[in-house]
């Protein structure tokens, strides 16, 4: 083998610095093009009357000019009017509406905070200039999650989850039950980029799935976004869910606990100075373990989660937070095999006021998973460990130019660390070697601008791009082959060695990213979007389900990003004063060069990796249908998808198309909580779903005494449709009234019905109850695995 | 992997399962060529079959009035005759003759219901068996009762590449099940091992003692048993296709069949060579030098 080393570095970076320079002038632009002279500036944030949390999504109506605004993720408003007198409504679901007057003659701050709405149902209190940013708001395909009512739903162990209930929303497909991956608008499990304040969690599992790692304690606000993915978003394909964790009560010191069947959790938060900065402090951990240890059992499983975060806002222009997650899964059996899992992320955040109308935040986030496997035996003893580091710098601005237009830009760097894995022996005769997988380095560099202009009163366009240069970078060698995709003989020709930092293989992709709402009348709109999405980490896996130990992989010198373009229009319509919101929406999905595995690809510890990948192409399509109520003693939702998602792999099924793993043709879903008095809330989930395809062997053969199996068709075969009721109830005792702290139950029956829902489906040889083999070993019979029967359980939650 | 989620399943996931009968869509047939030819002097078999319906009761059907040839690399041809439908072998025509001389590559020709068919595959060298040795060794836990356990000494050549097949007779019986089977690269299970030149790795070498009718436990030999272990030295594509084999036969389904790759066909090295190809084929070519020693268990 030759070797000799590359250096075109130089060049790239006079291209990138090319690019940079352009990127900034062309805002600098755009912006002295918007000033206006004459306007006044009215901003400020909204918060919780009672703890000074700031509202996401806060709706601001101007009643005289009939415009508006929408606070953003920090609870941040701006508004540019000329001067005069004006009405400003400030509402938000679940508190009561402020109407402002303001006379407006300078640049003025003005600070809210909103009450809560007073809980007695006969008292709600639905406002004339109701919430109706389902018709109004640009945004489409994008659904929010009310984290008090996902607390409210029955819950598999009582552990209420936002992850299982948006496998119910439309557009999104689950594996299957007791699983945290989701699928949205036939895209991987991978394809969707989980955010934790603004840190990516790389496996959002616990327990396999049973769990995800979002403690629904300390969640403050979670979107998902499906289609017409904002520009300040990127690096996946198909979704982004955004979580954000609270703050920390401001005013006062308070908590929550919760006993649970599985798991036990505690949240503390209260002021460090007040309303001016805060803490909130949050564990959960499973305690199965500790039964079992009781038990004399040898085998112990168990997760926990800690969330924690600090905020200081200094003034009005400066405001800093800091944010920490951890999760851990430990599994271990007899002393002997052990694994365990888990992710870290910290965010810091400074969110600064350059001036009345440009909001800006500059985030530094760190993310680590990793994973470890270890045997302990004299022979077969072993150590395996992966890493996955990631380290991101983030420039956000938003620019309130007038009523009309907002400019949203920024730019956002980050380096990543691969370590696919090292093994090493764990003692002396141990028939393993140290040997370690080549790590591998990311650069990834993006410069976004996005321009909301609201054209009339009718029509209002979002348009913008985001600019993607991604580079592989060393150290590392790349092995050069004779054939490329040749698996079974591999033959390298060649070495190609980089220096640290040295460019590999740069990709430079734009994203545009359109989308445009025009209302047919005040209580209906239709709205388009286009959006192309470029994804440069992959996880290369062809399980339906990823598990923590599959390796996540950069672009490379072989693997090429991933390009998804999609499109999707949709029909919006308010019933009854925007109490009831109505969605369709329809959309295609092409992806070019998703990743899977030629068939007998050898995944385990593989140097030649990128001789078994191949990428091909995926397609899907879909109708939607929602309906949701948001307010009254009966709220909740009904969804309906059709969708189709399919696939084309070269050497994959016999290079023939095959549907993807997480094809579903229908899915309907219904969510619903009911006030019942002020003692009992009950809770329904009902779901169906067509099942979802399987591989089965189609024939055998005998060879050499073995029965092989022969597959004509890659998930040929589909699984019966799934189906399952869940109920709960949620009991505040009335002595609560007079007492410091308040608890609840919360009665869950998952699966009420006693469904028996196909999980998979496997085949073997044909045996009784017993094992033994009926016959002569020829003959083979097909089993189905369902998991969860009827399932009740009880939750004690404590408010204090 | 697999065995971790068995465990987790027992740890309260409360699966269950039940018999289904699933109706599959007729498949269309594919020929199945089984090829394994060693250098023993002894009768050699090659298998012509065609695929059969996966939940029928039935036997192999044989392809019969095929043309099969194995030809060397220097050009000599041995042919196959028709025994009984589908099975064709080649007898030796002296105590001394074997098809197999070492380094040579070799070619499979069948030519069934108008169709050709072609595979190469290559003799490699195969070290001896030295020594088998049986232990007694009393109750170490559920799965190793008490009772003689056996091993066997070999040493893989220097040099990186050797890929082995190792088969076990038992009393005369070869242990065919698919746990029982036990294939080697270099001297560690694959290639990624790196464990080249030395000794078989000890869990190779304990892989000639049988499993109980369950799978469940090892079965140990008794006094007045015997074994025979032979060395099947291989071509690494043989090594890889029975790999696979094993990955497929060994595969047992639920609850972790969601995080698993999706099935797959396992290869083939041979190839349909015919003007107007028409119809899939399966099944493996592959040569194998082969070298054995025995030992009977007494007190």
């Amino acid at each position: 083998m030759k070797t000799h080393k590359c250096g075109y570095a130089s060049t790239k970076t006079k291209i990138m610095k090319k690019i940079y320079l352009f990127g900034v002038f062309t805002l600098a632009f755009c912006l002295s093009a918007f000033a206006q002279e004459g306007n006044f500036t009215l901003n400020g944030y909204v918060k919780d009357l009672d703890n000074g949390e700031e509202l996401i999504g806060v709706t601001i109506y101007v009643e005289e000019t009939k415009s508006g605004a929408i606070t953003n993720v920090y609870g941040f408003y701006a508004l540019s009017l000329p001067p005069g007198e004006y009405n400003i409504l400030y509402s938000y679901m679940g508190y009561q509406t402020i109407r402002q007057q303001i006379d407006l003659t300078k640049d003025m701050v003005f600070n809210v905070e909103l009450p809560s709405s007073v809980t007695e149902m006969d008292e709600v209190v639905i406002t004339g200039e109701a919430i109706d940013a389902n018709v109004t708001d640009i945004k489409m395909s994008r659904n929010d999650l009310n984290i008090q009512q996902v607390q409210r739903l029955p819950a598999l162990f009582g552990e209420p989850d936002i992850i299982k209930t948006i496998q119910m929303l439309p557009g999104v497909i689950s594996a299957g039950e007791g699983t945290s991956s989701f699928f949205v608008r036939g895209g991987s499990a991978d394809q969707n980029l989980i955010l934790i304040d603004e840190a990516p969690i790389y496996d959002p599992s616990h327990l396999f799935g049973l769990f995800s790692v979002f403690n629904s304690d300390v969640i403050k606000d979670s979107k998902l976004y499906k289609g017409g993915i904002p520009a300040q978003y990127g690096g996946r394909l198909s979704s982004i869910l955004d979580v954000r964790t609270k703050d920390g009560n401001n005013k006062k010191f308070g908590g929550t606990a919760g006993i649970g069947l599985l798991a036990s959790k505690l949240m503390v938060e209260g002021p460090i100075r007040k309303d001016k900065s805060s803490f909130i402090v949050s564990g959960r951990r499973s305690y199965v373990d500790l039964f079992l240890r009781a038990a004399d059992q040898d085998n112990f499983v168990h997760f926990y989660d800690v969330n924690a975060k600090a905020s200081w806002k200094h003034n009005n222009n400066n405001r800093f937070f800091a944010a920490v997650y951890l999760g851990r899964d430990v599994f271990e059996f007899e002393d002997v095999f052990g694994f365990d899992w888990g992710n870290a992320t910290a965010t810091f955040r400074w969110n600064h006021l350059f001036n009345d109308r440009l909001f800006s935040n500059t985030s530094v986030i760190a993310s680590n998973f990793d994973y470890k496997m270890e045997l302990d035996d004299n022979v077969q003893g072993f150590i395996w460990k992966s890493n996955l580091q990631e380290f991101s710098f983030k420039e956000d601005l938003n620019y309130f130019v007038n009523p009309s237009n907002a400019l949203d830009f920024g730019y956002h760097v980050t380096y990543r660390r691969f370590e696919p894995g090292r093994l090493s022996p764990n003692a002396q005769n141990s028939i393993f070697v140290d040997t370690e997988l080549q790590h591998q380095f990311a650069l990834d560099h993006a410069l976004y601008a996005n321009h909301e202009w609201k054209a009339s009163e009718r029509l209002t366009l979002a348009y913008g791009a985001r600019l993607s240069i991604f580079q592989n970078i060393g150290e590392q060698d790349v092995y050069l082959y004779d054939d490329p995709k040749e698996n079974v003989d591999i033959e390298r020709i060649d070495t190609l060695s980089f220096d640290a930092f040295e460019n590999i293989k740069t990709y430079i992709n734009l994203e545009p990213r359109v989308s445009l709402r025009y209302l047919l009348n005040p209580t209906s709109s239709l709205k388009a979007s286009y959006s192309r999405m470029v994804q440069n980490t992959h996880l290369i896996s062809s399980g339906t389900v990823p598990i923590p130990f599959n390796t996540w992989n950069p672009s490379d010198y072989y693997l090429e990003p991933q390009i998804a373009d999609q499109w999707a229009v949709g029909y919006f319509k308010n019933l009854k004063n925007n109490s009831i919101e109505l969605s369709s929406e329809i959309y295609y999905k092409d992806i070019q060069n998703v990743t899977d595995f030629a068939d007998n690809a050898q995944v385990f510890f593989n140097n030649d990796l990128s001789t078994e990948y191949r990428q091909g192409d995926s397609w899907s399509y879909g109708l939607e249908l929602m309906a949701q109520k948001k307010e009254g003693v009966l709220t909740g939702f009904i969804s309906y998808t059709w969708s189709k998602a399919e696939r084309k792999i070269p050497d994959v099924n016999q290079d023939k198309a095959f549907f993807a793993n997480y094809d579903r043709r229908n899915a309907f879903n219904a969510v619903a909580t009911y006030e019942l008095n002020d003692k009992w809330v009950l809770g329904a989930n009902f779901t169906y779903t067509t099942g979802r395809p399987t591989t089965v062997p189609s024939a055998r053969y005998a060879y050499e005494g073995y029965q092989v199996d022969y597959i004509t068709e890659r998930n040929g075969y589909r699984l019966p449709d799934y189906h399952r009721l869940d109920l709960s109830a949620t009991l505040t005792p009335r002595k609560n009234a007079n007492r410091k702290w308040k608890s609840s139950w919360t009665f869950s029956i998952y699966n009420a019905y006693n469904r028996s829902n196909a999980f998979s489906i496997y085949t073997r040889v044909k045996q009784d109850d017993d094992g033994n083999i009926i016959g002569d070993g020829n003959e083979k019979e097909a089993r189905m695995i369902y998991l969860f029967p009827i399932l009740p359980s009880v939750t004690y939650n404590i408010k204090f | 992997m697999k065995k971790i989620y068995i465990v987790l399943l027992t740890l309260g996931l409360l699966a269950c399962e039940d018999k289904v009968n699933v109706n599959l869509p007729e498949a269309p047939e594919a020929l199945v060529i089984d090829a394994w030819v060693n250098n023993k002097n002894e009768p050699q078999e090659i298998n012509v079959l065609k695929t059969q319906p996966y939940f029928d009761n039935s036997v192999p059907i044989g392809v019969s009035g095929a043309i099969v040839e194995v030809t060397s690399e220097e050009g000599t041809v041995f042919t196959f005759t028709e025994m009984e439908p589908g099975k064709y072998t080649w007898d030796p025509a002296t105590s001394t003759e074997t098809i197999g001389d070492e380094l040579l590559d070799y070619t499979l020709t069948v030519v069934a219901e108008g169709q050709t068919y072609a595979a190469t595959s290559r003799i490699k060298r195969v070290p001896p068996v030295d020594s088998i040795k049986f232990t007694f060794k009393e109750e170490r836990n559920p799965f190793q009762p008490e009772g003689y356990y056996a091993e066997f000494v070999a040493t893989d050549p220097v040099g990186p590449s050797d890929s082995y097949w190792i088969k076990s007779y038992k009393n005369g019986v070869l242990l065919n099940r698919p746990f029982e089977l036990n294939i080697a690269f270099d001297a560690g299970f694959n290639e990624g091992g790196n464990i080249d030149g030395v000794v078989f790795i000890q869990p190779i070498q304990d892989a000639v003692n049988p499993l109980t009718e369950e799978l469940d436990a090892f079965e140990p030999y008794e006094v007045g048993d015997s074994l025979y272990v032979e060395i099947h030295a291989i071509p690494n594509d043989a090594f890889t296709f029975l790999q696979q084999v094993q990955i497929q036969t060994q595969r047992d389904g639920g609850f972790d069949e969601i995080f698993a790759e999706p099935m797959e066909n396992v290869s083939t090295n041979i190839e349909n060579v015919s003007d107007s190809p028409n119809g899939q084929v399966v099944g493996f070519f592959s040569m194998a030098a082969v070298s054995g020693n025995g030992k009977r268990v007494s007190e």
